[in-house]
């Protein structure tokens, strides 16, 4: 066995002999960091960790040497094997039996009882690799100091609990040691050596607190220290209850009064379980469900204290308990507890300013300041989505990280969404969320996230909690009410029902002289009923608030001056809780719930009310909040204001379901203002059609057409119209209907001759994309003429791209489609100047299908690169920017990497648990798959594709290509039943039936063929061969790509058909059977017409095949000579 | 709107039907009185055996959701909707007409062309 020491320094054994000295400083540094952090590790950040100054080739070579000269110092004492890694990663081998310090000091912090804690400890007695130097070392020994000061104070909280009061100071005092800024143990030093009857020696505790921290940061002790001190001179007994005492990070410390977690050995074994392989870089989504109070947050918090005694970093984020509050709230809570954990990343890094939008802590902690939002919500979304996944990678880098979200069958969608990303991003992480839920709450979106992660396997552990067993209920119900008689606490426990927040409030009950049976609002009724006014103020404000409140925003509230004794009051009576985060907040969910419930109506109304006012005046006030609580308060008129405003900053962190919300519920409280209303139902619209959601988008419209028509209103009717074909031409994808919309805003503008430049620009080239797609492309130059002839168009880049656009679609519509590439390209570089990527990628995509249109696919996949250098310009659009390229890498044979293209689409949709992007990339996919020859793979993307409902590819063709592929495997009767599917599947222009018929008549031969039916098989590929000569025949034009961008809602390469290639494998096909049959001279025709129609179209897709039958020819008009 | 609806089932599979219904230019194969289809930059031109000279504009359009092909006479605004369904042995074939109110006096003869062409559409898919 290897055994190993890394407190002190080095020192490594193998079945007791000593390992010799390892040559060179990095490859005994190396050894250090396998030992430290045992198993594999990509080859690629190991040796940007250790050779971060030179290239990635160089660093990797030096890993290479190093690896060998620790191999070779091993080899000696038999332990060369405990290297291990392949070409991608090296580390300590697992499997082999070891003893390292430093691990198992991690293995007994994470057990947190006294004598596991005791002997880990003793084990940490040196520094950490004190001989080593290197910088990944001291930041080891940095991250050591503060675990071990954690584990020190942990164990001085399990001998307090003990009553061994001289080994608490004892082991709070060592804590100190290691770290003299832990204001948190001075407190908990001052109370124990009060306890012990020591006042002089705690306040001299706190004199050495304030010196230090006046010394090393300049700043004075917090209020909750100096309230300590002021109590200990006064004398005051309750100072010293451990109830008393606030916790030092928010999930880590136990609830007052409770003794060790209960009755939950097994639940927590599985999430420490999960804890344990996310730290070691398996991550991943664990989930908790149980009803209120039957200790979901009691769990959670004490794997968060486990979490962070074996050197993680855990922070927690609750949904607020305010419906329709701001988006992402339990997000934002836990980044603003991060950043204050985590180093700053480089400047160079532009993440940070995407979650400076989401909380200020950012720009506060870390100095980076809001980035500009994205002017298309779904890009914000995207950016935010990113950075979220950048921030957990940065920060679990530098320690595993366990992010507790509470609470979230009461979250915001976004969140959700938000939830989904990430977590599919945490297996390869070292970091896991773990999720609560409550039992029997309803949340659809919470229930797709978590499906949709478990589809990738992402939940790595889902428990439900029960109810507690009567004798763990007992434990609880002994100490919360230690006074109680036994038949009392039988009482409390019977009341509890194995439900260990009722348990405890039970017993209070009785302990005061109160019947537990009334239940919980009943309990809080006699402490409330206590409290002084400034403590009851506070606890009304608090439990109307919903959530957390800073300690800024109480102080606003009660009054700085009356906050201190309002809050100890409040604590004294077990209903608010003051964490170390100075946050003000309750014991539980359910118990501010009874309170807000105590509250009469009157009183409620002002308490919002109040909240309103003040949260208003706050830096960087949430909208979203104060429009709620107004409407709580009953004051709709500035309620409705609020929530417009609350809207548009959801639509700027790209929350479209939670600005539909917003926006929905401030335009139902405009009913006094019908200008307003229709102001609100217009964004509303312009936010569904965002969201894809066509139907809503029209509702809201139709609502807001119908107030400005009764205004008679004009010029906002039209402008309306106008807002309504870039919507249909742009967000969603519906020329027809788009151009009627522009022809109407047009025809009202004209009607009234109305002044309105802006409104006619839009209207004007809403209608030339449209007349391009879906009218009459003629009439695209006329109409661009007029718009660019607007003195107020001048200078609008973007609309000026669209004009570009227009122009450019015209043309492929018109079969000219060499002409067509430069306005597209003009288009791209218009809009990419104008801060539209969406825009210079449809331009881009429209480019190429003029290149493969005209049959240069090399082109097309030349500006298809081109649009890989843009800024990211939404999933749908990358997506299509993939699939451009594979099939035009696929059509010039180049396989390989028409795969790894297609892969790439593939990678893309799952990143963003987008099923139909899904579907449509396994359809890219299969089709390049079966071009390459590669049929069991192509065989599953193509059922794959064709399992999710979707206008994204077409489904006939799909069937088509799965019955080729399954004919390639050898699959007959699949591939003829996959026929028999094609008449009854949808089909639209952009499926183009007329080639679907010739398609389809090919398999219906190469069927019969491989059945033994010649003849019927020659019959049906001349029918395929006559509908593809048909179609050869007509003259090209841009139909089917205006077909493939109405119905698809994309132009793709792989939507444009070539009748000459399917005329030559059909040729091809027919050559062989035709030798078979005899008929040489047919056979010979039909392979040089085939060889002709790929020199013409430099395509090699068949000629293996007429290589084969021209031998074949050869054959058997050798042997007819003989 | 007048009009009329006819079915009939047919023994070969569906996917014979399919192919002549979404090719245009079998039509004549199967369409009573049709004599040529006819593609052009303006679309599909339908020419008769009795006008041979007069062209009648055809859309020929097809629906996602029922798997519907409408075949609308441009000029008369008639408009034939075929429609396919799963049947044991082969599969049935559906046709609906419906006739403006204008020319709501040819019923009778249109009703009767269909029908013929119906029972030609199937027996065209069995022979194949």
């Amino acid at each position: 066995m290897l055994r190993a020491r890394l407190f002190g320094g080095l020192w490594v054994e193998v079945d007791g002999t000593p390992l010799p000295p390892v040559p060179g400083l990095k490859p005994r540094s190396l050894l250090a960091y396998l030992l430290l952090h045992p198993g594999p590790h990509p080859r690629v950040q190991l040796a940007a960790r250790f050779w971060p100054d030179v290239l990635d080739t160089s660093a990797r070579a030096s890993l290479r040497v190093a690896l060998w000269t620790l191999r070779g110092a091993l080899e000696p004492i038999g332990a060369a094997a405990y290297i291990g890694g392949d070409r991608e990663s090296a580390g300590l081998a697992a499997g082999l039996p070891r003893q390292v310090d430093a691990e198992e000091f991690g293995m007994l912090v994470a057990r947190g009882d006294r004598q596991s804690l005791e002997r880990a400890v003793g084990l940490a007695s040196g520094p950490l690799l004190a001989d080593i130097t290197d910088d990944w070392a001291l930041a080891a020994q940095d991250e050591h100091r503060e675990r071990l000061a954690a584990a020190l104070e942990r164990l001085a909280e399990e001998c307090e609990r003990a009553g061994d009061l001289d080994a608490a100071v004892g082991w709070t005092r060592r804590a100190l040691e290691q770290d003299r800024l832990r204001e948190g143990a001075y407190r908990a030093l001052m109370r124990r050596l009060a306890l012990s009857g020591e006042r002089g020696l705690a306040l001299a505790a706190f004199r050495r607190c304030r010196a230090t921290l006046a010394a090393e940061l300049g700043v004075a002790p917090s209020a909750e220290t100096r309230a300590l001190a002021d109590s200990l001179r006064a004398g005051a007994a309750e100072a010293l209850a451990p109830a008393a005492a606030p916790r030092e990070a928010g999930p880590s410390a136990r609830p007052a009064g409770e003794p060790a977690l209960v009755g939950r050995e097994r639940e927590l074994g599985m999430l420490l379980a999960a804890w344990f392989a996310a730290r070691d870089g398996r991550g991943g989504v664990a989930l908790v469900t149980g009803e209120a109070g039957i200790g979901k947050s009691r769990l959670a918090a004490e794997l968060a204290a486990r979490a962070e005694a074996s050197g993680g970093v855990a922070v927690v984020g609750a949904a607020l308990e305010l419906d329709g509050g701001p988006p992402f709230a339990p997000w934002s809570e836990a980044l603003a507890q991060l950043v204050t954990r985590v180093a700053p990343p480089p400047p160079a890094a532009t993440w940070p300013g995407d979650l400076a939008r989401l909380s200020a802590a950012v720009e506060t902690r870390w100095g980076r300041a809001p980035g500009p939002a994205a002017l298309v919500p779904e890009l914000e979304r995207a950016r935010l989505f990113e950075a979220m996944v950048e921030l957990v990678a940065w920060s679990a880098a530098a320690a595993p990280l366990l992010l507790v979200l509470e609470d979230l069958h009461r979250a915001d969608p976004s969140s959700l969404a938000l939830l989904a990303y990430l977590g599919r991003r945490l297996p390869r992480l070292p970091a896991l969320v773990l999720a609560t839920r409550r039992e029997a709450a309803e949340s659809a979106e919470l229930d797709v996230a978590l499906d949709a992660l478990s589809r990738r396997s992402a939940v790595v552990a889902s428990l439900s909690l029960r109810s507690l067993a009567d004798a763990d209920v007992t434990r609880i119900v002994a100490a919360a009410a230690p006074q109680l008689a036994p038949a009392g606490a039988a009482r409390a426990v019977a009341a509890a029902d194995g439900n260990p927040l009722l348990a405890r409030e039970a017993a209070r009950a009785l302990a005061a002289g109160e019947d537990p049976a009334q239940g919980l609002r009943a309990s809080v009724r006699g402490p409330l009923g206590r409290l002084e006014p400034q403590a009851r103020l506070l606890v009304d404000l608090a439990a109307a608030a919903g959530r957390p409140l800073e300690g800024g925003e109480a102080a606003d509230l009660v009054g700085a001056e009356a906050l201190p004794a309002a809050l100890a009051g409040a604590v004294a009576a077990d209903l608010l809780d003051a964490a170390a985060d100075r946050r003000v907040r309750f014991v539980h969910a359910l118990v501010r719930e009874a309170c807000y419930g105590e509250l009469a109506p009157a009183r409620r109304a002002w308490a919002h009310a109040r909240l309103a006012e003040a949260l208003a005046q706050r830096p960087r006030r949430s909208a979203a909040e104060v429009g709620r609580h107004l409407r709580l308060a009953g004051q709709e008129a500035p309620a409705r204001r609020y929530l417009a405003a609350a809207a548009a900053d959801a639509r700027a962190l790209g929350a479209l379901d939670d600005a539909a919300a917003f926006l929905a519920e401030a335009a139902g409280l405009a009913d006094d203002d019908p200008a307003a209303a229709a102001e609100l139902w217009l964004r509303l619209a312009d936010v569904e059609a965002w969201r894809g959601q066509r139907a809503a988008m029209d509702e809201a419209f139709a609502r807001a057409r119908a107030l400005l028509e009764a205004g008679g209103d004009l010029q906002a009717l039209a402008g309306a119209h106008a807002a309504r074909g870039g919507w249909l031409h742009t967000v969603l994808c519906y020329p027809r209907e788009a151009l009627e919309a522009c022809r109407q805003a047009l025809a009202l503008l004209d009607a009234g001759r109305l002044d309105a430049p802006e409104v006619r620009a839009l209207a004007l080239v809403g209608r030339a994309w449209a007349e391009a797609i879906a009218g009459d492309a003629a009439a695209v130059e006329g109409l661009i003429a007029q718009a660019e002839a607007i003195p107020e168009s001048g200078g609008d880049a973007a609309l000026a791209a669209r004009c570009e656009l227009a122009r450019s679609a015209a043309l492929v519509r018109a079969g000219r489609f060499a002409e067509a590439e430069a306005p597209a390209e003009r288009s791209a570089g218009l809009a990419e100047g104008a801060g539209r990527p969406d825009i210079a990628h449809l331009a881009r995509d429209v480019a190429a299908s003029a290149a493969a249109c005209r049959g240069d696919f090399a082109r097309a996949l030349e500006i298809a690169d081109g649009g890989r250098r843009g800024a990211w310009a939404g999933l749908l659009l990358e997506a299509s920017g993939h699939a451009t390229r594979a099939h035009a890498l696929s059509r010039l044979g180049r396989h390989a990497e028409a795969i790894a293209e297609a892969e790439r689409e593939t990678l893309l949709a799952e990143r963003h648990g987008h099923a139909q992007g899904e579907a449509a990339a396994a359809f890219d996919i299969g089709c390049v798959l079966l071009a390459a020859g590669e049929v069991p793979r192509a065989v599953a993307r193509l059922q794959a594709a064709l399992a999710v409902e979707t206008r994204l590819f077409s489904r006939p063709l799909a069937r088509l290509r799965l019955a080729e592929a399954l004919l390639a495997s050898g699959a007959l009767e699949e591939a003829a039943a996959e026929l028999g599917q094609v008449p009854f599947e949808p089909i639209g222009p952009a499926d183009l039936p007329q080639t679907l018929v010739p398609r389809l008549a090919r398999l219906q031969g190469l069927i019969a063929a491989a059945r033994g039916e010649r003849e019927l098989a020659l019959r049906r590929l001349e029918e395929a061969e006559a509908g593809w000569r048909r179609l050869l025949a007509q003259a090209p034009s841009g139909d089917a790509f205006a077909a493939t961008v109405t119905d698809l809602g994309r132009p793709p390469v792989a939507g444009l058909v070539e009748p000459g290639l399917e005329l030559g494998w059909v040729l091809a096909d027919r050559a062989g059977l035709l030798i078979a049959a005899g008929r040489l001279g047919d056979a010979r025709t039909a392979v040089e017409e085939a060889a002709g129609l790929a020199d013409a179209l430099a395509y090699d897709g068949y000629r293996d095949r007429l290589a084969a039958s021209r031998r074949a020819l050869d054959e058997e008009i050798q042997h007819a000579g003989l | 709107m007048p009009g009329f609806e006819e079915r009939a089932l047919c023994r070969a599979p569906a996917e014979e039907v399919w192919k002549l219904l979404h090719d245009p230019a079998r039509y004549p194969e199967w369409w009573d009185g049709v004599e040529r289809m006819e593609a052009g930059a303006d679309g599909l031109t339908r020419y008769t055996e009795a006008y041979p000279d007069f062209a009648y504009p055809t859309h020929v359009a097809t629906h996602r959701r029922d798997g519907r092909v409408v075949i609308s006479c441009l000029l008369s605004d008639i408009v034939h909707e075929w429609s396919l369904e799963p049947a044991p042995q082969g599969c049935a074939v559906r046709i609906r007409v419906e006739i403006p109110e204008a020319e709501a006096a040819r019923l009778e003869s249109l009703q009767e062309n269909m029908s013929a062409s119906l029972v030609r559409l199937v027996a065209r898919a069995e022979a194949a």
